[in-house]
Protein backbone atom coordinates (compact mmCIF):
# COMPACT_ATOMS: atom_id res chain seq x y z
CA UNK A 1 0.00 0.00 0.00
CA UNK A 2 1.41 3.45 -1.01
CA UNK A 3 0.44 6.53 0.95
CA UNK A 4 0.25 9.45 -1.27
CA UNK A 5 0.84 12.89 -0.08
CA UNK A 6 -2.61 14.57 0.42
CA UNK A 7 -2.58 18.07 -0.49
CA UNK A 8 -3.06 19.20 2.63
CA UNK A 9 -0.14 17.21 3.97
CA UNK A 10 1.95 19.99 1.78
CA UNK A 11 0.23 22.93 3.04
CA UNK A 12 0.73 21.67 6.72
CA UNK A 13 -3.32 22.33 7.14
CA UNK A 14 -5.42 19.78 9.54
CA UNK A 15 -8.15 17.31 8.01
CA UNK A 16 -10.47 19.15 9.88
CA UNK A 17 -9.85 22.41 8.55
CA UNK A 18 -9.36 20.88 4.97
CA UNK A 19 -12.93 18.93 5.19
CA UNK A 20 -14.68 22.03 6.71
CA UNK A 21 -13.81 23.37 2.89
CA UNK A 22 -14.83 20.78 1.01
CA UNK A 23 -17.79 19.78 2.72
CA UNK A 24 -18.45 23.43 1.61
CA UNK A 25 -17.96 23.05 -2.10
CA UNK A 26 -19.77 19.51 -2.02
CA UNK A 27 -22.85 21.17 -0.74
CA UNK A 28 -22.65 23.40 -3.64
CA UNK A 29 -22.26 20.44 -6.24
CA UNK A 30 -25.27 19.04 -5.01
CA UNK A 31 -27.08 21.52 -7.70
CA UNK A 32 -25.43 18.91 -10.44
CA UNK A 33 -24.82 15.88 -8.49
CA UNK A 34 -22.50 13.63 -9.88
CA UNK A 35 -21.38 11.55 -6.47
CA UNK A 36 -21.79 7.91 -7.79
CA UNK A 37 -21.33 6.90 -11.51
CA UNK A 38 -24.51 6.90 -11.97
CA UNK A 39 -24.06 10.63 -12.96
CA UNK A 40 -27.70 11.54 -12.50
CA UNK A 41 -26.60 15.39 -12.68
CA UNK A 42 -30.05 16.42 -10.86
CA UNK A 43 -30.11 19.12 -9.01
CA UNK A 44 -30.59 18.14 -5.08
CA UNK A 45 -30.71 21.76 -3.19
CA UNK A 46 -33.82 22.22 -6.03
CA UNK A 47 -35.49 18.84 -5.13
CA UNK A 48 -34.59 17.18 -7.69
CA UNK A 49 -34.01 13.72 -7.28
CA UNK A 50 -31.79 10.99 -8.97
CA UNK A 51 -32.11 6.94 -8.91
CA UNK A 52 -30.73 7.03 -5.15
CA UNK A 53 -34.09 9.22 -4.15
CA UNK A 54 -31.58 11.63 -2.06
CA UNK A 55 -32.38 15.02 -1.35
CA UNK A 56 -30.01 17.78 0.47
CA UNK A 57 -30.92 16.42 3.33
CA UNK A 58 -28.78 13.22 5.02
CA UNK A 59 -30.40 10.78 7.65
CA UNK A 60 -29.11 8.05 9.47
CA UNK A 61 -30.63 4.73 10.41
CA UNK A 62 -28.03 3.29 12.82
CA UNK A 63 -24.92 4.77 15.18
CA UNK A 64 -23.77 2.71 17.49
CA UNK A 65 -20.65 0.62 18.40
CA UNK A 66 -20.34 -2.63 17.01
CA UNK A 67 -17.99 -5.61 17.17
CA UNK A 68 -18.80 -6.99 13.60
CA UNK A 69 -16.59 -5.66 11.35
CA UNK A 70 -12.69 -6.69 10.67
CA UNK A 71 -10.82 -7.37 13.86
CA UNK A 72 -8.34 -4.94 13.82
CA UNK A 73 -11.23 -2.44 13.30
CA UNK A 74 -13.19 -3.07 16.09
CA UNK A 75 -15.09 -2.16 18.16
CA UNK A 76 -15.85 0.82 15.83
CA UNK A 77 -18.35 3.09 16.03
CA UNK A 78 -20.96 2.75 13.41
CA UNK A 79 -22.91 5.12 11.54
CA UNK A 80 -25.42 4.37 9.04
CA UNK A 81 -26.92 7.19 6.35
CA UNK A 82 -29.83 6.25 4.59
CA UNK A 83 -30.20 5.68 0.90
CA UNK A 84 -28.03 4.12 -1.64
CA UNK A 85 -27.02 4.33 -4.96
CA UNK A 86 -27.57 0.66 -5.73
CA UNK A 87 -30.32 -1.41 -5.42
CA UNK A 88 -29.30 -4.87 -4.42
CA UNK A 89 -31.92 -7.19 -4.21
CA UNK A 90 -30.34 -8.82 -1.60
CA UNK A 91 -29.64 -5.89 0.41
CA UNK A 92 -29.66 -6.95 4.50
CA UNK A 93 -30.63 -3.20 5.32
CA UNK A 94 -33.15 -2.55 2.51
CA UNK A 95 -35.89 -1.01 3.64
CA UNK A 96 -33.10 1.85 5.23
CA UNK A 97 -30.78 1.71 2.10
CA UNK A 98 -33.14 2.06 -0.73
CA UNK A 99 -34.80 5.41 0.86
CA UNK A 100 -32.80 8.37 1.75
CA UNK A 101 -35.83 9.50 4.15
CA UNK A 102 -35.72 6.51 6.64
CA UNK A 103 -34.67 7.36 10.04
CA UNK A 104 -33.94 10.56 11.31
CA UNK A 105 -31.98 13.89 10.50
CA UNK A 106 -28.35 14.03 10.67
CA UNK A 107 -26.22 16.79 12.37
CA UNK A 108 -22.85 16.91 11.75
CA UNK A 109 -21.86 18.38 15.14
CA UNK A 110 -24.35 15.86 16.93
CA UNK A 111 -22.85 12.83 15.81
CA UNK A 112 -19.44 13.99 15.96
CA UNK A 113 -20.29 14.78 19.95
CA UNK A 114 -21.20 10.81 19.93
CA UNK A 115 -18.55 9.58 18.24
CA UNK A 116 -15.97 11.17 20.11
CA UNK A 117 -17.49 9.84 23.48
CA UNK A 118 -17.68 6.89 21.51
CA UNK A 119 -13.64 6.88 21.15
CA UNK A 120 -13.26 8.35 24.55
CA UNK A 121 -14.80 5.06 25.89
CA UNK A 122 -12.31 2.91 23.96
CA UNK A 123 -13.97 2.74 20.66
CA UNK A 124 -10.82 1.96 17.91
CA UNK A 125 -12.42 3.61 14.77
CA UNK A 126 -15.41 5.68 13.52
CA UNK A 127 -17.38 3.77 10.79
CA UNK A 128 -19.53 5.66 8.28
CA UNK A 129 -21.37 3.47 6.05
CA UNK A 130 -24.88 3.17 4.60
CA UNK A 131 -26.86 2.48 2.51
CA UNK A 132 -24.04 4.08 1.01
CA UNK A 133 -22.36 7.44 1.98
CA UNK A 134 -20.89 8.66 -0.62
CA UNK A 135 -24.46 9.77 -1.82
CA UNK A 136 -24.73 12.46 1.57
CA UNK A 137 -20.42 13.59 0.71
CA UNK A 138 -21.21 17.02 2.28
CA UNK A 139 -22.44 15.52 5.44
CA UNK A 140 -19.83 13.18 5.78
CA UNK A 141 -17.13 15.76 5.42
CA UNK A 142 -19.33 17.74 7.56
CA UNK A 143 -18.91 15.19 10.06
CA UNK A 144 -15.00 14.50 9.22
CA UNK A 145 -14.66 18.03 10.20
CA UNK A 146 -15.82 18.47 13.25
CA UNK A 147 -14.03 15.72 14.39
CA UNK A 148 -10.36 15.50 15.89
CA UNK A 149 -8.43 14.98 13.69
CA UNK A 150 -6.58 11.84 15.53
CA UNK A 151 -10.09 9.68 15.16
CA UNK A 152 -9.27 7.22 13.05
CA UNK A 153 -12.25 6.82 10.11
CA UNK A 154 -13.21 4.27 8.01
CA UNK A 155 -15.33 4.72 4.77
CA UNK A 156 -17.68 1.89 4.12
CA UNK A 157 -18.56 1.66 0.38
CA UNK A 158 -19.49 0.35 -2.28
CA UNK A 159 -16.97 1.56 -4.34
CA UNK A 160 -19.51 2.63 -7.13
CA UNK A 161 -18.52 6.81 -6.66
CA UNK A 162 -17.14 8.94 -8.98
CA UNK A 163 -14.41 10.59 -9.81
CA UNK A 164 -15.42 13.75 -8.49
CA UNK A 165 -16.68 12.32 -4.99
CA UNK A 166 -13.29 10.17 -4.58
CA UNK A 167 -11.05 13.64 -5.13
CA UNK A 168 -13.05 15.51 -2.55
CA UNK A 169 -12.34 11.96 -0.32
CA UNK A 170 -8.61 11.93 -0.25
CA UNK A 171 -6.99 12.24 2.76
CA UNK A 172 -9.99 12.15 4.68
CA UNK A 173 -10.15 8.54 5.91
CA UNK A 174 -7.64 6.73 7.00
CA UNK A 175 -9.02 3.34 5.81
CA UNK A 176 -11.59 2.34 2.92
CA UNK A 177 -13.27 -0.39 3.57
CA UNK A 178 -14.48 -1.89 0.11
CA UNK A 179 -17.26 -3.83 -1.19
CA UNK A 180 -16.76 -5.65 -5.06
CA UNK A 181 -19.88 -7.56 -4.91
CA UNK A 182 -19.97 -8.89 -8.46
CA UNK A 183 -17.84 -10.42 -10.45
CA UNK A 184 -19.35 -9.38 -14.14
CA UNK A 185 -21.77 -6.89 -15.11
CA UNK A 186 -24.67 -9.02 -15.97
CA UNK A 187 -24.63 -10.05 -12.43
CA UNK A 188 -24.56 -6.60 -11.30
CA UNK A 189 -27.34 -5.61 -14.11
CA UNK A 190 -30.06 -8.13 -12.30
CA UNK A 191 -29.21 -8.20 -8.38
CA UNK A 192 -28.08 -4.54 -8.00
CA UNK A 193 -29.79 -3.02 -11.57
CA UNK A 194 -26.34 -1.29 -11.48
CA UNK A 195 -24.61 -0.57 -15.52
CA UNK A 196 -20.62 -0.78 -16.23
CA UNK A 197 -20.06 -1.75 -12.28
CA UNK A 198 -16.62 -3.90 -12.55
CA UNK A 199 -15.10 -0.89 -14.48
CA UNK A 200 -16.19 1.27 -12.03
CA UNK A 201 -15.45 -0.41 -8.83
CA UNK A 202 -11.94 -2.05 -10.37
CA UNK A 203 -10.96 1.81 -10.51
CA UNK A 204 -12.21 2.90 -7.54
CA UNK A 205 -10.52 -0.22 -5.57
CA UNK A 206 -7.15 0.96 -7.43
CA UNK A 207 -7.11 4.40 -6.60
CA UNK A 208 -8.48 4.11 -2.78
CA UNK A 209 -5.12 1.04 -2.65
CA UNK A 210 -2.77 4.49 -3.64
CA UNK A 211 -4.81 7.17 -1.65
CA UNK A 212 -5.72 5.10 1.72
CA UNK A 213 -5.33 1.82 3.65
CA UNK A 214 -7.45 -0.39 1.66
CA UNK A 215 -9.82 -3.64 2.60
CA UNK A 216 -12.00 -5.24 -0.26
CA UNK A 217 -14.86 -7.38 1.06
CA UNK A 218 -16.89 -9.65 -1.12
CA UNK A 219 -19.97 -11.73 0.33
CA UNK A 220 -20.20 -15.19 -0.89
CA UNK A 221 -24.11 -15.69 -2.39
CA UNK A 222 -25.22 -18.77 -3.56
CA UNK A 223 -25.28 -19.73 -7.17
CA UNK A 224 -22.67 -16.93 -7.37
CA UNK A 225 -19.11 -18.55 -6.95
CA UNK A 226 -17.85 -18.78 -9.87
CA UNK A 227 -19.54 -16.11 -11.77
CA UNK A 228 -18.84 -12.95 -9.45
CA UNK A 229 -16.03 -14.39 -6.61
CA UNK A 230 -13.69 -16.31 -9.08
CA UNK A 231 -13.04 -13.34 -11.11
CA UNK A 232 -13.13 -10.58 -7.78
CA UNK A 233 -10.62 -13.08 -6.62
CA UNK A 234 -8.27 -13.36 -9.64
CA UNK A 235 -8.32 -9.54 -10.42
CA UNK A 236 -7.63 -9.16 -6.68
CA UNK A 237 -4.55 -11.45 -6.80
CA UNK A 238 -3.41 -9.80 -9.92
CA UNK A 239 -3.98 -6.38 -9.87
CA UNK A 240 -4.10 -5.57 -5.66
CA UNK A 241 -1.32 -7.99 -4.51
CA UNK A 242 -1.38 -7.99 -0.80
CA UNK A 243 -4.48 -6.04 -0.10
CA UNK A 244 -6.31 -7.26 2.41
CA UNK A 245 -9.71 -8.99 1.60
CA UNK A 246 -12.01 -10.31 4.05
CA UNK A 247 -14.48 -12.97 2.47
CA UNK A 248 -17.69 -12.90 4.03
CA UNK A 249 -20.14 -16.35 4.10
CA UNK A 250 -22.74 -14.94 6.07
CA UNK A 251 -25.01 -14.56 3.33
CA UNK A 252 -28.75 -14.31 4.50
CA UNK A 253 -32.07 -14.15 1.96
CA UNK A 254 -32.95 -10.48 3.00
CA UNK A 255 -35.17 -8.48 1.19
CA UNK A 256 -36.09 -9.08 -2.43
CA UNK A 257 -33.56 -11.86 -2.39
CA UNK A 258 -36.22 -14.52 -3.25
CA UNK A 259 -36.58 -12.87 -6.40
CA UNK A 260 -33.47 -14.61 -7.73
CA UNK A 261 -34.16 -18.71 -6.73
CA UNK A 262 -30.63 -18.96 -6.36
CA UNK A 263 -30.78 -16.31 -3.45
CA UNK A 264 -33.73 -18.25 -1.49
CA UNK A 265 -31.71 -19.39 0.58
CA UNK A 266 -28.03 -19.07 2.22
CA UNK A 267 -24.69 -20.01 1.00
CA UNK A 268 -24.44 -23.82 1.02
CA UNK A 269 -21.06 -26.08 2.52
CA UNK A 270 -19.88 -27.11 -0.84
CA UNK A 271 -20.16 -23.58 -2.03
CA UNK A 272 -18.14 -22.05 1.32
CA UNK A 273 -15.58 -24.62 0.17
CA UNK A 274 -15.09 -23.72 -3.09
CA UNK A 275 -14.93 -20.07 -2.00
CA UNK A 276 -11.82 -20.65 -0.06
CA UNK A 277 -10.21 -22.80 -2.58
CA UNK A 278 -10.41 -20.04 -4.80
CA UNK A 279 -8.92 -17.49 -2.30
CA UNK A 280 -6.20 -19.90 -1.18
CA UNK A 281 -5.45 -20.72 -5.29
CA UNK A 282 -5.37 -17.14 -5.57
CA UNK A 283 -3.04 -16.29 -2.48
CA UNK A 284 -5.07 -13.80 -1.29
CA UNK A 285 -4.43 -11.75 1.85
CA UNK A 286 -7.29 -12.86 3.76
CA UNK A 287 -8.27 -11.18 7.21
CA UNK A 288 -11.14 -11.82 9.51
CA UNK B 1 -26.53 19.32 20.95
CA UNK B 2 -30.14 19.60 19.48
CA UNK B 3 -33.19 18.27 21.59
CA UNK B 4 -33.47 15.66 18.71
CA UNK B 5 -30.40 14.48 19.01
CA UNK B 6 -30.66 14.47 23.05
CA UNK B 7 -33.57 12.25 22.58
CA UNK B 8 -31.67 9.88 20.35
CA UNK B 9 -29.36 8.82 23.49
CA UNK B 10 -31.18 5.81 24.70
CA UNK B 11 -28.84 3.45 26.83
CA UNK B 12 -29.52 -0.56 26.62
CA UNK B 13 -30.97 0.10 23.32
CA UNK B 14 -28.22 -1.43 20.98
CA UNK B 15 -29.61 -2.89 17.63
CA UNK B 16 -28.28 -6.57 16.33
CA UNK B 17 -30.20 -8.98 13.90
CA UNK B 18 -29.69 -12.26 13.62
CA UNK B 19 -31.18 -15.25 11.95
CA UNK B 20 -31.62 -19.40 13.34
CA UNK B 21 -30.72 -21.71 10.39
CA UNK B 22 -32.48 -24.74 10.18
CA UNK B 23 -29.27 -26.71 10.78
CA UNK B 24 -28.63 -24.61 14.06
CA UNK B 25 -26.75 -21.96 12.47
CA UNK B 26 -27.08 -18.62 13.62
CA UNK B 27 -25.90 -15.36 11.47
CA UNK B 28 -25.85 -12.16 12.98
CA UNK B 29 -25.87 -8.50 11.56
CA UNK B 30 -24.74 -5.26 13.11
CA UNK B 31 -23.61 -7.57 16.18
CA UNK B 32 -22.91 -5.62 19.49
CA UNK B 33 -20.42 -6.81 22.01
CA UNK B 34 -23.64 -7.90 24.93
CA UNK B 35 -25.00 -9.80 21.62
CA UNK B 36 -21.73 -11.17 21.38
CA UNK B 37 -21.53 -12.45 25.18
CA UNK B 38 -25.02 -13.71 24.62
CA UNK B 39 -24.02 -15.77 21.64
CA UNK B 40 -20.93 -16.95 23.59
CA UNK B 41 -22.46 -18.09 26.88
CA UNK B 42 -24.82 -20.43 24.27
CA UNK B 43 -21.73 -21.61 22.46
CA UNK B 44 -18.57 -21.43 24.32
CA UNK B 45 -16.61 -22.99 21.41
CA UNK B 46 -17.34 -20.56 19.08
CA UNK B 47 -14.03 -19.03 17.85
CA UNK B 48 -15.51 -16.82 15.61
CA UNK B 49 -17.65 -14.85 18.14
CA UNK B 50 -14.72 -15.24 20.80
CA UNK B 51 -12.74 -13.31 18.54
CA UNK B 52 -14.89 -10.26 18.97
CA UNK B 53 -14.90 -10.55 22.48
CA UNK B 54 -12.73 -9.08 25.24
CA UNK B 55 -11.70 -5.99 22.94
CA UNK B 56 -10.83 -4.66 25.96
CA UNK B 57 -13.17 -1.25 25.29
CA UNK B 58 -15.78 0.00 27.19
CA UNK B 59 -16.91 1.43 24.13
CA UNK B 60 -18.33 -1.97 22.79
CA UNK B 61 -20.50 -1.27 25.81
CA UNK B 62 -22.04 1.82 24.84
CA UNK B 63 -24.48 3.90 24.17
CA UNK B 64 -26.98 3.34 21.05
CA UNK B 65 -27.79 6.56 19.48
CA UNK B 66 -30.06 4.90 16.50
CA UNK B 67 -33.32 6.56 16.01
Amino acid sequence: MICAETSFAKTLQSRSTVARERARTAREMLAECNWCAHRCGVNRLAGEQGLCHAGSETRFFIAQPEVSDELELIPTFAIALSGCDLRCDFCITGASSWNAKAGVSFNAGDMASCAVEAVHSGARTVMLLGGEPTIHLHAALELVAALPDSVRLIWKTNAHGSVEARDLLDGMFDIWLADFKFGNDACAQKLARVPDYVRVVRENLLWANEHSELIVRHLIMPGHVECCWRPVAEWLASELPGVKVNLRSGFWPAWHAARHQELRGTVKPDEKKLAWEIARECELNLVA
Amino acid sequence: MTTEAKNLQKEDNLVSELLILPDGQILVHNLTEPFAKVLSELNPECDQINSRLNTGSDAAQGKNYTP
